[in-house]
């Protein structure tokens, strides 16, 4: 079959196929589903007209996200103080259409945390043993206000008992009747001995007031000892009311109303909340990534124009480099190939493209010594790329003849099929030497153990932190992080690249002299030099 | 102009979307998204590239019967055959691609993945015989590290548990920090390099 006809085929499916993916039949929006919701009969039946209404969610507010693109609003209460409460409901008004509709309606489980402020007041009152085994909770999120407490409770040591005493009679339409067991939870003297183990006794005053009392509901009892003990229980979410296709207009001004909605059906007052939400055109908290880039450019374009008017920068001997051409040696002499893999990444990783450019010297070195070369390829957009970079090298070489179309191919996407086909490959072609230049992940001691088998010279490069160490145990020379990014400018020694690396240790200069500055003026407890850079 | 055109549009498209980290506004965010679009379409036809690819060289492997020709075959049989599961019955579950993709493919992947565990041992085995000071070093943390991982009563949570945390929360967070240090580094270098045109080498060796 002819190149054309088989590309043409091709290309007719994958259009057939993405024409049937758009004819799909549109779901319904969820401003419909929202307005559907909104007109659901909430009448309520006398008796319960008689029950107060629950509190509304507490400091509601509306606030504008920052630095973004003016689509989002961060909307933020605290549970409303009623036991009952089951849910809580969302209202957005917007000023352009006048329509008020139900944005979300939210149940009444809140995620506990522990935070980094609560941590900070307890700091001032439990001792440092306990807090670190705090501090381990901290930033984790617990669907439930029980399973958070236990945790906490388990992290600082105290008993969890829960002591089941009576039964409650409710109210049920107009008859009194038992409808359920419900259990009771108190703070018992054998708890409180548990405490006072491990949290010190100013603490556990405040705990000393609900000694004995009893409390019907365990989400009550949990709360009171959360509220004692100053946890923060605070709930956060985040809306995102901009759909795609709609018109983006920053002089709308959204009104947001909750409410507190009980199991029952009763309603609370409405608290509302204006605001108007913003993008902005530069994003504050990047700063200093900012000033770091433009400070990193400024080094690069003095060590350039200088490299260019003939000053020669000394680079430390990497011996992995400086192997490349024992190892193309090698392969010459005992007749065999080279294998080359340029990592299983995309061209979106810096490290794919740190491995075609090193492929473009071993592919030169090859050419010259006239060693066959196998390139096998993971990723369809590399494919292409690589192909080009070893024609060239070829050329650049004065070899063209001995290009070889076959010696770059695509082998497949699959991650472990990959190193299937490339380990088959070592087995059957039995290269002389290996290169791995690139980003790699758990397929890469295969792929090296695989080498070290067939008795092949390995030379790895990948800033894969997690993998580095398995290339150091088994191949004989690795690059390591930087060293992969260097190995281009070290090859070639062309000035314009050498002065870039110059540039980058001026930049792990003023990185370590920040981190020094940095320790110094935080064990002062001086902050500000901190806060320049913002954890994100 | 072979060469200077495709360096004017990474210098353009490389300054763009350098601004754009820094810009969160809305016409920011929909470049960002155009981009990305972009970059899935173009990648999807270059499905093409590689399925020709690895098509003909298996078809030139028939042609010439070469070693393990047969195995060829499977494969440019295998091709069109998850296609065609694929266009006709869909990828949904109970389809004869999910069928393959569940009962063939993930399987075959664990498979691979499996072999992991025996080449962590030979390569450990290797690794840890103390030939130098480092190699000792290297093995005393390395039990150290395995006692810690396992559940030995009194040992583990005595000694090797903690010495575990601190092995691997101080020097090993402290020399991995300084590595990703080096890399961001070298990543923003390359990066500049490309974007500014100082390496071209990517655009197909030579000058």
């Amino acid at each position: 079959m002819e190149k054309r006809t088989f590309i043409s085929l091709l290309v007719i499916c994958l259009l057939l196929f993405t024409f049937s993916a758009f004819a799909q039949p549109e779901e319904a929006s969820s401003d419909t589903i929202a307005m559907e919701e909104a007109m659901i009969d909430t009448t309520l039946p006398d008796s319960l007209l008689m029950l107060p209404a629950p509190e509304p969610p507490q400091n509601f507010r509306a606030i504008d996200v920052p630095n973004d693109d003016g689509a989002a609003v961060t909307i933020q209460w605290e549970m409303s103080p009623s036991e009952d409460v089951e849910k809580y409901e969302i209202w957005r008004e917007s000023s352009a259409t006048g329509k008020e509709m139900l944005v979300m309606s939210v149940f009444n489980t809140p995620e506990y945390q522990l935070t980094r402020d609560a941590i900070f007041k307890l700091e001032e009152e439990i001792p440092e043993e306990v807090l670190k085994k705090m501090r381990i909770m901290r930033g984790q999120l617990f669907p439930s206000k029980e399973e958070f407490l236990l945790n906490l409770a388990e992290r600082i040591g105290a008993d969890n008992v829960n002591e089941y005493q009576s039964v409650i009679v409710r109210y049920a339409r107009e008859e009194f009747e038992i409808t359920d067991w419900v259990d009771t939870y108190k703070l018992t003297e054998q708890s409180i001995i548990n405490l006072e183990r491990n949290i010190p006794t100013e603490v556990l005053e405040k705990l000393t007031p609900f000694e004995n009392k009893e409390y019907s509901n365990n989400k009550r009892f949990l709360q009171t000892i959360a509220g004692a003990i100053g946890v923060e229980k605070t709930l956060q979410y985040k809306s995102l009311f901009l759909k795609e296709g709609f018109v983006h207009n920053e002089s709308i001004v959204y009104t947001y109303s909750g409410k507190s909605i009980t199991q029952d059906g009763r309603e609370s007052e409405w608290i509302r909340s204006e605001v108007q939400p913003n993008s902005e055109w530069f994003h504050t908290e990047k700063i200093s990534v900012f000033v770091a880039i433009f400070l990193f450019m400024l080094g690069v374009a003095w060590y350039v124009t200088h490299a260019k008017r003939g000053k020669e920068y000394y680079i430390r001997p990497i011996s992995g480099i400086n192997a490349v051409d024992e190892a193309v040696g090698r392969a010459t002499e005992m007749g065999r190939p080279i294998l080359y893999v340029p990592g299983l990444s995309g061209l979106r990783d810096v490290a794919t493209i740190a491995g075609l450019i090193i492929l473009g010297d071993v592919a030169k070195k090859a050419a010259e010594y006239d060693t066959p070369l196998i390139v096998p390829i993971r990723d369809y957009l590399v494919y292409p790329v690589a192909q080009e970079i070893v024609k060239e090298a070829y050329m650049s070489a004065g070899r063209p003849d001995a290009y070889n179309e076959d010696s770059v191919f695509f082998l497949t996407t699959g991650q472990f099929a990959y190193v299937a086909g490339v380990a088959g490959i070592m087995a059957r072609e039995k290269p002389a030497t290996n290169f791995f230049m690139g980003m790699f992940w758990a397929e890469s001691l295969i792929l090296t153990e695989k080498g070290n088998q067939e008795g092949s010279i390995q030379i790895a490069g990948t800033d894969a932190d997690t993998q580095l160490p398995f290339f150091i145990t088994t191949c004989d020379y690795t690059l390591i992080g930087e060293e992969l990014y260097a190995a281009s400018a070290y090859i070639s020694r062309e000035p314009r690249l050498l002065g870039t690396i110059k540039a980058q240790d001026l930049g792990k200069l003023l990185i370590v002299v920040s981190v020094v500055i940095g320790t110094v003026l935080t064990t002062l407890d001086l902050e500000f030099f901190m806060s320049w850079f913002p954890a994100r | 102009m072979r060469r200077q055109v495709p360096l004017l549009i990474v210098f353009i498209t490389g300054i763009i979307m350098t601004l754009q980290y820094f810009v969160p506004s809305y016409p920011s965010q929909r470049l960002y998204d155009f981009a990305i679009d972009w970059l899935r379409v173009i990648g999807s036809f270059a499905v093409v590239l590689g399925v020709y690819s690895i098509s003909f060289l298996h078809i030139r492997k028939i042609q010439r019967r070469a070693e393990n020709w047969q195995y060829s075959i499977i494969l440019l049989l295998a091709i069109p055959l998850m296609m065609f599961f694929g266009f006709i019955w869909g990828t949904r579950e109970g389809s004869p691609y999910a069928f393959m993709l569940n009962y063939v493919m993930i399987p075959i992947n664990a498979t691979m993945f499996s072999l992991l565990a025996f080449y962590i041992a030979s390569a450990a085995y290797r690794s840890f015989r103390a030939r130098s000071s480092y190699a000792t070093a290297l093995l005393i943390a390395a039990i150290i590290i395995m006692l810690g991982r396992v559940s030995l009563p009194l040992i583990s949570d005595k000694f090797a548990i903690p010495v575990t945390e601190w092995i691997l929360n101080v020097p090993n967070l402290a020399a991995k920090r300084g590595i990703m240090l080096g890399v961001g580094l070298g990543m923003m270098a390359t990066s500049m390099k490309i974007i500014l045109g100082i390496e071209r080498s990517y655009l197909g060796g030579g000058q």
